[in-house]
């Protein structure tokens, strides 16, 4: 086994949460206000369908090859050759997918409040924090998370203070353009959610393995909950104009002020934020290395995990020139590109393994 | 080798940041921004910038009279340049963070302020809940007053709008959202500085006070309204005016004055053969400050009287400022456009892109409902014989 630590499964919902919504915070209100309108505070609820399915895959797959990571069973799916091809490609999609957060959170650091240093600097600090994490094995990665989770969800409840200033008539004219709109609005929410095939590297490593169904779909639920809060303080605050921000959610920390005395909170939850993308990395440098090491019968993981670093680093800035192709990247390709690996691949390879399981193993 | 990795990386996490970090002796803390334009299409900024000095040095010795601020200013061909001009001037770093204030001179504001809105929204700094104003001729000029009570200009005009609801209160956020959505037209308070003719003081130590509200049609300033009709607007954008309504009762050369104490606000959007139809509905309690006639208050039919009397004037006023900015200056400065959008939008979708053209035309029926719920200490008029009350 090349993990050794054992989580449960609180934990696994600990990591979960910033997983999803760390980076869904601060790049999906716009582009969904630009979709849905002024409905987009309904996006999330269909966005999370592809959740509940995708944890249900990996909970499945999970269930047919116990105590096995994906890489170890797409082999025993697909036949060797085809299931090392395909374990490689999803290494490389782990390493692109968390070189694209790394730069969405160097770029929301250095936009927002660090103009002056150099996002390199950031980049370096938060992935070398996150490989010493790693390196720390499961254990070390979920006790982190933990105490992350809680003060990164504990920040959020500063909306609250916004309540005297909703303006709740920007929910409507409800469905003006039907309901299409929402779909758009709603495909760019699912493909965070397919970010949950991640529990298929956390899943073999639970303690008790009764019941995780069961927390997978609660994480989702809490995921799709948190963002319906967000959607809906950016809608009735600003209106149609975060659709022209970049970063809503932090414009509207920005603009509170209550009782004259609680004011500039941004920069306490912009800490909250960084620990929040810390777990996030995290765990995808975490299946990344995993991944790696299983792919090339490795004895342990740990001695990839600064060379993957170095690699993730280099792709938060390789073809990615500067912040529109990185906008336009997140809105034109990320919902299809995370989709097709996280969900419809695996469901892909659900079937065949159902499949197989009916027939025999005779006809491999 | 695992130490000497360590060695290497340690200083990137005891150095991250570090670019960004300003000593606070080094920041000039900027308390308000003034926006003129000036020849040759150039634009001015002024600010005024806090002397943290002054708040401590106390018995120092300082004059009081100069003020706890002093005004920089910087011209450019645009706004970004002119600040970037300003901050040769300054020997600190200039800092937005606590800039609540920005006010536009009028000729700025008569030939459009949608380059100067881009970059304060644009830029990370300013808050998008800072309050904007226009001012009766340069803006720089009322930065440089010294208000003999608050400690700077800036911090007089944000209690104005924030507790004192004298004129409309717009942010930087309100501004985005209505030239992004249904209506184009906004407004902001229109300020000028006070007259004071106190004997003890120069006349630089007064104030900027709100007198009317500056109607902007796309980013354009088309006109303004004075403080009376500003009153009606506050009406409509359910801010409740705490502002006296005399009555003259009937056979009656004196006057009952009151005073509104809390009411609401209803918009009903409707559309009937194709007419388009603003239903208001005001619901308002009021209270008597001063009965100058002989009537005794204790009257119900007086006071139902009474309460016409000021149903009627509430209605006067508000449809006063209505029409004004109707028929006189077309801009939907009070959000029909949004509520009709809301309601109908389907209707909506075909004269969004004329809807300046249809806002005239749409119908307003305005419906006042107040009630007189006290009299203050006492019911009669004060001090006068019995006799002489009138008891009908």
């Amino acid at each position: 086994m090349i993990e050794t630590g054992r989580i449960n499964k609180s934990q696994v919902s600990f990591i979960m949460l910033p997983t999803i919504i760390a980076t869904a915070i601060l790049s999906i209100p716009s582009i969904d206000a630009k979709f849905a309108g002024h409905d987009m505070w309904m996006t999330p609820i269909i966005g999370s369908l592809n959740g509940f399915l995708t944890v249900f895959i990996v909970w499945k797959l999970h269930k047919l090859y116990p105590n096995q990571t994906p890489i170890q069973y797409f082999e025993k799916i697909i036949g060797k050759y085809a299931g090392k091809l395909m374990g490689l490609i999803f290494v490389l999609f782990y390493i692109q997918v968390s070189g694209i957060i790394i730069r969405e959170y160097t770029d929301f650091l250095k936009t927002e409040v660090m103009p002056q240093t150099p996002g390199i600097v950031l980049a370096i600090s938060l992935l070398f924090t996150a490989a010493l994490a790693v390196r720390g094995g499961l254990e070390v990665i979920a006790r982190t998370a933990v105490i992350c989770t809680t003060l990164y969800m504990s920040t959020l409840s500063v909306l609250l203070l916004l309540i005297k200033d909703i303006d709740l008539s920007y929910l409507l004219p409800f469905m003006e353009n039907g309901f299409i709109p929402v779909l758009k609005g709603a495909f760019v929410h699912q493909s965070w959610f397919s970010e949950f095939f991640l529990l298929a590297f956390l899943l073999p490593f639970l303690k008790n393995q009764n019941g995780s169904l069961k927390a997978g779909i609660k994480t989702v639920f809490l995921v799709m909950v948190d963002l319906i809060i967000v959607n809906f303080f950016i809608l009735t605050i600003l209106g149609m104009t975060a659709a022209n921000k970049f970063y809503p959610v932090y414009s509207i920390i920005k603009s509170i002020s209550f009782l004259g005395f609680f004011q500039n909170f941004e920069i306490a939850v912009t800490a909250s934020w960084v620990l929040g993308s810390f777990v996030k990395i995290t765990v995808f440098l975490y299946a990344a290395s995993i991944a790696l090491a299983q792919l090339f019968r490795l004895n342990n993981y740990q001695i990839i995990v600064y060379p993957l670093s170095l690699v993730i680093l280099h792709f938060s800035y390789w073809d990615i020139p500067r912040f529109a192709t990185l906008t336009n990247f997140i809105y034109k390709v990320l919902p299809f590109y995370l989709v097709t690996f996280q969900t419809i691949i695996p469901l892909l390879l659900l079937i065949i393994a159902l499949l197989r399981k009916r027939w025999g193993e005779n006809f491999s | 080798m695992k130490r000497t990795l360590l060695v290497i990386l340690l200083p990137v996490f005891i150095l991250s940041g570090c670019w960004d970090s300003i000593e606070i002796q080094n920041l000039a803390i900027i308390t308000a921004a003034a926006i003129d334009s000036e020849e040759n299409h150039k634009v001015k900024v002024s600010v005024q910038i806090f002397i943290p000095r002054t708040i401590t040095s106390g018995e120092s010795g300082e004059d009081p009279s100069l003020g706890s601020t002093f005004v920089r200013e910087g011209i450019g061909k645009n706004l970004a340049e002119a600040i970037s001009v300003l901050q040769t001037n300054i020997p600190r770093k200039l800092f937005w963070g606590q800039c609540k204030i920005f006010i536009f001179g009028q000729d700025l504001a008569k030939t459009g302020i949608r380059k100067e809105l881009d970059f304060l929204i644009r830029h990370p700094a300013p808050r998008i809940n800072s309050n904007l104003y226009v001012s009766e001729g340069k803006a720089s000029n009322l930065l440089k007053l010294i208000p003999p009570l608050e400690r700077y200009s800036g911090e007089v005009l944000s209690k104005f709008s924030q507790h004192q609801e004298v004129g409309v209160d717009t942010t930087l956020s309100d501004i985005s959202k209505d030239l992004t959505e249904a209506s184009q037209s906004f407004s902001l308070p229109y300020i000028k500085r006070l007259k004071s003719d106190e004997y003890a003081r120069k006349s630089y130590e007064t104030i900027p006070t709100i007198v009317g509200t500056a109607i902007f049609k796309k980013d354009k300033m088309i006109g303004n309204i004075d403080l009376e009709e500003t009153r009606g607007l506050l009406w409509l954008s359910r801010k409740i005016q705490k502002s006296t309504v005399s009555i003259k009762p009937e056979e009656n050369e004196n006057e009952v004055i009151m005073m509104p104490t809390s009411g609401s606000v209803r918009f009903k959007p409707q559309i009937i053969n194709n007419q388009w139809i603003m239903n208001i509905q005001i619901q308002v309690a009021a209270s008597i400050i001063q009965n100058e006639t002989f009537l005794s208050l204790l009257q119900e039919d007086v006071i139902t009287k009474l309460e016409k009397g000021l149903e009627n004037k509430l209605r006067d006023r508000i449809s006063k400022t209505l029409e004004k900015i109707q028929k006189e200056y077309q801009a939907d400065v009070v959000g029909f456009g949004r509520r009709f959008h809301q309601k109908y939008p389907e209707q909506w979708k075909k004269v969004k892109d004329h809807w300046d053209e249809k806002f005239p035309e749409v119908d307003v029926k305005l419906s006042v409902n107040a009630t007189i719920k006290r009299s203050g200490d006492i019911g009669g008029p004060a001090a006068l014989p019995e006799e002489e009350v009138i008891e009908n």
